[in-house]
This record gives C-alpha cells, sequence and structure tokens, in this order.
C-alpha cells in the first residue's frame, strides 16, 4: 500500500533508508527541523540545515520516487536560548518560498518552561504573519499532558490560526482527545520504547475512529524505526480493518492536511515511475 | 476482534511482561534486604529504598486491576505519570 510519513527526519538516516521505505510503499515524507542532538552555536549553523532540508534531501529522496517535503523552526530543545532563537526565527522566511517547505515546525515544549513558550509563540506569530502550515511537537513522558494542555492554551487565543491548518503530534491515550475536539490534526507516534506502539496506534484509530488522524515514525538518529508505518498497516490488517480505512490514515489524511500548503504536490505514482527511470 | 480473540493473541505477551513485573518488584525486596542487613549508613530514604516512584507503580497497579469503566485504563495510566496542568500557567509564567 502507498503511504506517506509526515514526520521523519531523514537527515539522520542513511541513504540505504530511503531504498527500504520506497519499497515499503513509502511515497512522500515531510520532515520537521529538529534537535541535532547537540545544541547549535549560530544561527548560521540553522543556515546550513535549512539549506541541507531543502535542497540536499530532496534530491537524495528522489533518487528512490520519494517526494521530500519539510518544516522549518528552532526546536523546543534549543528554545531556551532565546536570543539565538529570535535569530533563527527572523532568517525563516528567507527560506519560505522554496519549494518544499510546507510550514513552520516542529515547533512546541520539552520542558515547558516560560522561554520555551515565549519562543513558541514567536513561532505562530511568523507562521500567521506567512499563513504557514504548522506542526507541532509535544513534550515526552511526564511532561506531554501538561506541556500539551499549554499548547493547547497558545493556539487557541491567537484568533488568526485555523484549527485545520494545524497538526499536534506525538499525541497518546491523555492527550488525542483534547486535541481532536478542539479541532486540530494529530499525528501518533510509533516508537520502539517511547511515545505510541503500533498495537496502541491501533487501539486510538479504533476509539477516535480516522478523521484528522495520521500516524508517523519520527525516526531520527536515536532508538526508532522509519518504517513503523507498514506496521501499524500489518497490525490494522490483522484486526479485519479495510483497505479504506488504513489508506484513509497512511495516504489520504497527510494528502489532504499538506495540500493546504500551496507547494504539496504529490504526483500520482506512474510520473514518480517515469521519473525513475529517467 | 472478538474478546476471546483478543485473548488469545495476547496471552504469551501479557504473561510475559506480568513475569518481568513480577521480577522487578522481587528485586527490589532482595535489595532492600540486602542494604537492610549491611546497615548501611544515610538517611531513611537511602536505608529503605522508599521514593515517591514506586507509589506510583502502587497506583498503576490498582488501575490494571479496576473494573472496566469506558475502557480507559491506558489514558488513566498516562495521567498518573503526568505533571499537573495549570490552567492559569500564562498569567505566572506572563506569556
Amino acid at each position: 500500500m502507498d503511504y506517506i510519513d509526515p514526520h521523519l527526519h531523514m537527515v539522520s538516516r542513511i541513504t540505504d533508508d530511503y531504498a527500504t521505505l520506497s519499497r515499503m510503499g513509502c511515497v512522500a515524507i515531510s520532515e520537521p527541523a529538529f534537535w541535532a542532538g547537540f545544541d547549535r552555536g549560530s544561527a548560521d549553523g540553522f543556515r546550513d540545515y535549512f539549506r541541507q532540508l531543502t535542497e540536499v534531501e530532496p534530491k537524495r529522496a528522489a533518487q528512490y520516487g520519494i517526494q521530500h517535503y519539510c518544516w522549518l523552526c528552532i526546536n523546543a530543545k534549543e528554545a531556551e536560548n532565546v536570543a539565538l532563537s529570535r535569530e533563527v526565527i527572523r532568517m525563516i522566511p528567507e527560506f519560505l518560498d522554496r519549494s518544499n517547505v510546507l510550514g513552520i515546525g516542529e515547533i512546541g515544549l520539552n520542558k515547558n518552561t516560560r522561554n520555551e513558550a515565549t519562543v513558541f509563540l514567536e513561532h505562530l506569530d511568523v507562521a500567521a504573519h506567512y499563513e504557514q502550515l504548522i506542526l507541532i511537537h509535544t513534550p515526552h513522558l511526564e511532561d506531554k499532558y501538561q506541556g500539551t494542555r499549554m499548547i493547547l492554551d497558545m493556539l487557541q487565543a491567537d484568533r488568526r490560526l485555523e484549527p485545520q491548518r494545524v497538526l499536534v503530534d506525538h499525541v497518546e491515550e491523555h492527550t488525542i482527545r483534547a486535541v481532536l475536539d478542539a479541532g486540530y490534526w494529530a499525528g501518533m507516534t510509533l516508537y520502539p520504547v517511547t511515545k505510541c506502539t503500533p498495537e496502541r496506534a491501533a487501539d486510538m484509530i479504533e476509539r477516535y475512529g480516522p478523521e484528522r488522524l495520521m500516524a508517523n515514525s519520527a525516526g531520527d538518529w536515536g532508538p526508532s524505526k522509519p518504517t513503523a508505518i507498514p506496521d501499524l498497516i500489518f497490525e490494522l490488517r490483522r484486526r479485519g480493518h479495510s483497505e479504506d480505512l488504513i489508506r484513509r490514515v497512511v495516504y489520504e489524511n497527510p494528502i489532504e492536511f499538506f495540500s493546504q500548503s500551496k507547494n504539496f504536490r504529490l504526483p500520482p505514482r506512474h510520473a514518480a515511475d517515469q521519473r525513475l527511470t529517467v | 476482534m472478538a474478546p476471546n480473540q483478543v485473548i488469545e493473541r495476547h496471552h504469551l505477551e501479557v504473561r510475559a511482561r506480568l513475569l518481568e513485573l513480577a521480577a522487578v518488584l522481587d528485586r527490589l525486596d532482595r535489595a532492600r534486604e540486602q542494604h537492610s542487613e549491611c546497615g548501611s549508613e544515610g538517611d531513611e530514604r537511602s536505608r529503605s529504598g522508599s521514593d515517591t516512584r514506586e507509589s506510583l507503580w502502587q497506583e498503576a497497579l490498582k488501575i490494571l486491576l479496576a473494573p472496566a469503566d469506558g475502557a480507559d485504563r491506558a489514558e488513566r495510566l498516562q495521567l498518573l505519570f503526568s505533571r499537573e496542568y495549570r490552567p492559569q500557567w500564562r498569567g505566572e509564567f506572563g506569556v
């Protein structure tokens, strides 16, 4: 089955992963800007990172018939440095017209601090000003519930932001309802240890239905599995769910959300195949 | 899936996870016994090995054993292990 991974950090993955993803049916990826595993020391470090996301990765993905899209921001872990964050935020508009940029992300909270909230709000302002889609990271473990509620407070207080143009990622059992009830899109991240297993994601699909719900691998440089979405497809089939329902979650929903960006244009499968043979 | 299919599919997995949990609790008991026999120095908390996280484990086990109430055990467990949300946080932060 063709599918889209809406959250995958391919700068941290090897080329073999692109080959495997392509063989498993992945036709498009969206890659949010994130923490590199260390705090970057200057805005120029982010400029190079944004060039990697907008120039290098699309070419690498195209060799395997995969469309590559991305999101730009300074992530919550580096937001404690407010001065650096503001330099990076000022630079983001330079890149918004690049052909694979879908919006601002993954912005959010990490430890739910004042500085993180300040930088999150300034990112929202850029997104609203430039009419960009938003992809949001919610915190880990014991910080997730508090942080998700804080994020929803900030989103709902900004009347310029339309809920259907915001994806709140890494939802779990205790945060999914609040996100969907408020009209936002929700992403379930399939991780081997933390976040959500394919089985628990299937439980949430059964409980809340497929509307405005997506799944992703969030594959990165840590313990993660870039081919986790096929695991979810397998689990849903094992439970006897229809191909229509599965396809909606792993393919049609990402297309519906991403299509709100002028930069998203997924060519039909046969066109991608032809490009591979050139 | 039918209830019997769920049990059939998950029996060995649940058995294995329960065993792992039992083994961790046994390990903790043994550590307490050994620590106590050694008469190590330190405060009472260090000697007993008591920790608020262990209280959370006990609360979590109660949630697992509670009668079904909307099939929301996973959600309740997640909330148990979560920091509190304060609606007035923006005023406190001044943002």
